[in-house]
């Protein structure tokens, strides 16, 4: 069961992590900032590799007496 | 710089030349340490890896040469649209979860040496496990060519030309070979605690440099804002799916590595293995993303490299360093030793896991030896077979054959729902899976080497999804369907 759930949040991570949001957007960081969808991608990605340490302590146990 | 002024000078050649005597060190201490003459013993390092040397076994065998050189090649011509490269790297970890608990256990309880010994447990079906177990040695085999060619440009560019590439590769191929034979898995493991630290220290130190040089974080961006301002423009719609796409084909692809599959089997318990997941998923922040911002800042420094000459940005930066600092060529040997731990710690834990499966999986059902150190004996002699094609491939292959065999990724992806949805669908029988491994491997080719045939006429990526995807939604498919089909045979 909560191998299912992870899969799906997996899942929505990997395409949360794509800059979709800012596709038809300008531009608007002055020159010595990073661009905001580019904070945005790393923050996703800083989540997703706190979710997967978290559920590798949550999911294996019950995963692998299941 | 000129092409022929040797990045490394006396300082250099003393750092390389000590890294290739430690390598040797550790294979004899990896003999020394043997207990036991098996397979499970050579090819795992009698399943006893613990908490640091799993760790970065795992660490240096997931990052090759291409994160050190070609993701910044990579990035400093896409920009900040590469750090998708990010993800794709912690997906890998993710995709650990999915399958790793379950057949860490099995593989103590079955005792298994190979990729292909579970798919034989679980479906009792050769052809399966041993077509999955094909796809893996020609994965690997792909990989194995591919790091040794980088090693031998990697030789090349660090000595200004005075060492060939076919010198390069066949030194560190000689290397790789002595080392592994002496001592197996325990050997390239030890080694890899060697590597792992040479390939962090290295990646770090290089961004040191970088941001030194160009005046911090804040100058380094205001500087390449103005050479490059479209890099603040963020990818399209299109390249978001591409994003996506590569996310998941890299992170099931990569997943199915052989070597990283037999790396599970090795630890020495769930504890450990789990622990060191727990950490590599965090590793490409400090890995990957910083040589991506590397590639991405060398476009400051060096403006309008073309492609080939950007795959060396790292190195131009090193060497601009070298001159200008008395300490220079020691960072320059740092890195350089940190490249060359790269590819080696890739290339032979791929040779490591080739030698296994042909052995476990082709050599011992065709033949009546059962004794486990005539196998292993086979085993070391195929290695020495497979390092010897592998090193005339890398030296004779023509450049334009790179694009066709750089496929290994998608191909492997095709093997995940064997091993994931085997382990978790109990009742799932072996036709299904076979069935969708043929489908989703034949779309896969049939779209990219359609794409290298016709390019004109059969696109490898259509609407910006990896071949390799096509192929596993048809692979996933059919495995329902089949299995839906089978179930209603029974229960009719």
């Amino acid at each position: 069961m909560k191998l299912g759930r992870y899969f799906l949040l997996t899942c929505l991570f990997w395409i949360l992590s794509a800059p979709w949001w800012f596709a038809a957007k300008e531009p608007q960081q002055a020159e010595g900032d990073l661009p905001f969808w580019v904070v945005y991608c790393l923050g996703v990605a800083v989540a997703y590799a706190v979710f997967v340490a978290t559920s590798l302590r949550r999911v294996w146990r019950e995963d692998a007496d299941s | 710089m000129n092409a022929n002024d040797p990045l490394l000078g006396a300082p250099g050649w003393s750092v390389i030349g000590i890294y290739l005597i430690v390598l040797l060190g550790l294979g004899f201490w990896g003999r020394y340490a043997r207990r036991e003459d098996t397979l499970s013993d050579f090819f795992l390092g009698g399943r006893k890896l613990g908490m640091g040397v799993l760790l970065l076994t795992l660490y240096a065998s997931q990052y090759s040469g291409n994160t050190l050189v070609g993701y910044t090649g990579t990035a400093y011509r896409s920009g900040f649209a590469f750090l998708m490269a990010v993800p794709f790297m912690m997906g890998v970890i993710g995709v650990y979860l999915l399958y790793a608990p379950k057949l860490q256990l099995l593989s103590k309880q079955y005792q298994f040496i190979t990729p292909a010994d579970y798919l034989q447990q679980r479906y009792q079906h050769h052809g399966l496990s041993r077509l999955v177990a094909l796809s893996g040695v020609v994965a690997l085999a792909n990989f194995l060519i591919t790091n040794l060619k980088a090693i031998g440009e990697i030789a090349t560019q660090a000595t200004g030309g005075a060492v060939t590439p076919s010198a390069g590769i066949l030194l560190f191929a000689a290397g790789i070979l002595i080392y592994e034979m002496l001592g197996g898995l325990r050997s390239v493991a030890w080694s890899d605690v060697l590597q792992g630290i040479l390939l962090l220290t290295g990646c770090l130190t290089v961004l040191g440099v970088t941001l030194a040089g160009l005046g911090g974080i804040s100058s380094a961006l205001e500087r390449l804002h103005a050479v490059r301002p479209d890099f603040w423009t963020a990818p399209d719609l299109e390249g978001s799916v591409q994003w996506v796409s590569t996310i998941v084909i890299v992170a099931f692809g990569a997943a199915m590595y052989p070597h990283a599959i037999q790396r599970i089997y090795a630890a020495k318990n769930a504890q450990v293995l789990r622990r060191s997941l727990q950490i590599m998923v965090f590793m490409p922040l400090v890995t990957t993303l910083v040589m991506v911002v590397i590639g991405i800042l060398g476009n400051v420094t060096y403006p309008g490299l073309d492609r080939a000459a950007s795959e060396g940005v790292v190195l131009l930066i090193l060497h601009d360093f070298a001159q200008a600092h008395t300490w220079g060529h020691w960072i320059a040997a740092l890195f350089v030793a940190a490249v060359l731990a790269a590819i080696m710690s890739s290339a032979d834990s791929a040779l490591l896991s080739i030698a296994s499966s042909v052995t476990k999986d082709f050599v011992r059902p065709l033949t009546q030896w059962r004794k486990e150190a005539h196998l292993t004996f086979v085993g070391k002699g195929i290695s020495i077979g497979v390092m010897a094609l592998c090193v005339m491939l890398a030296i004779t292959l023509p450049q334009n054959i790179w694009q066709l065999i750089q496929i290994k990724t998608e191909l492997l992806a095709q093997t995940a729902p064997a091993f994931i949805c085997g382990l978790h669908w109990k009742r799932l029988p072996a036709t299904a899976v076979f069935a969708g491994f043929l489908v989703g491997t034949g779309i896969t080719l049939f779209l990219l080497l359609g794409n290298f045939i016709f390019p004109e006429s059969i696109q490898a990526r259509p609407l910006n999804l990896h071949a390799g995807l096509w192929g596993l939604g048809c692979n996933l498919l059919t495995i329902a369907i089949s299995a839906l089909r089978s179930t209603r045979i029974q229960n009719p």
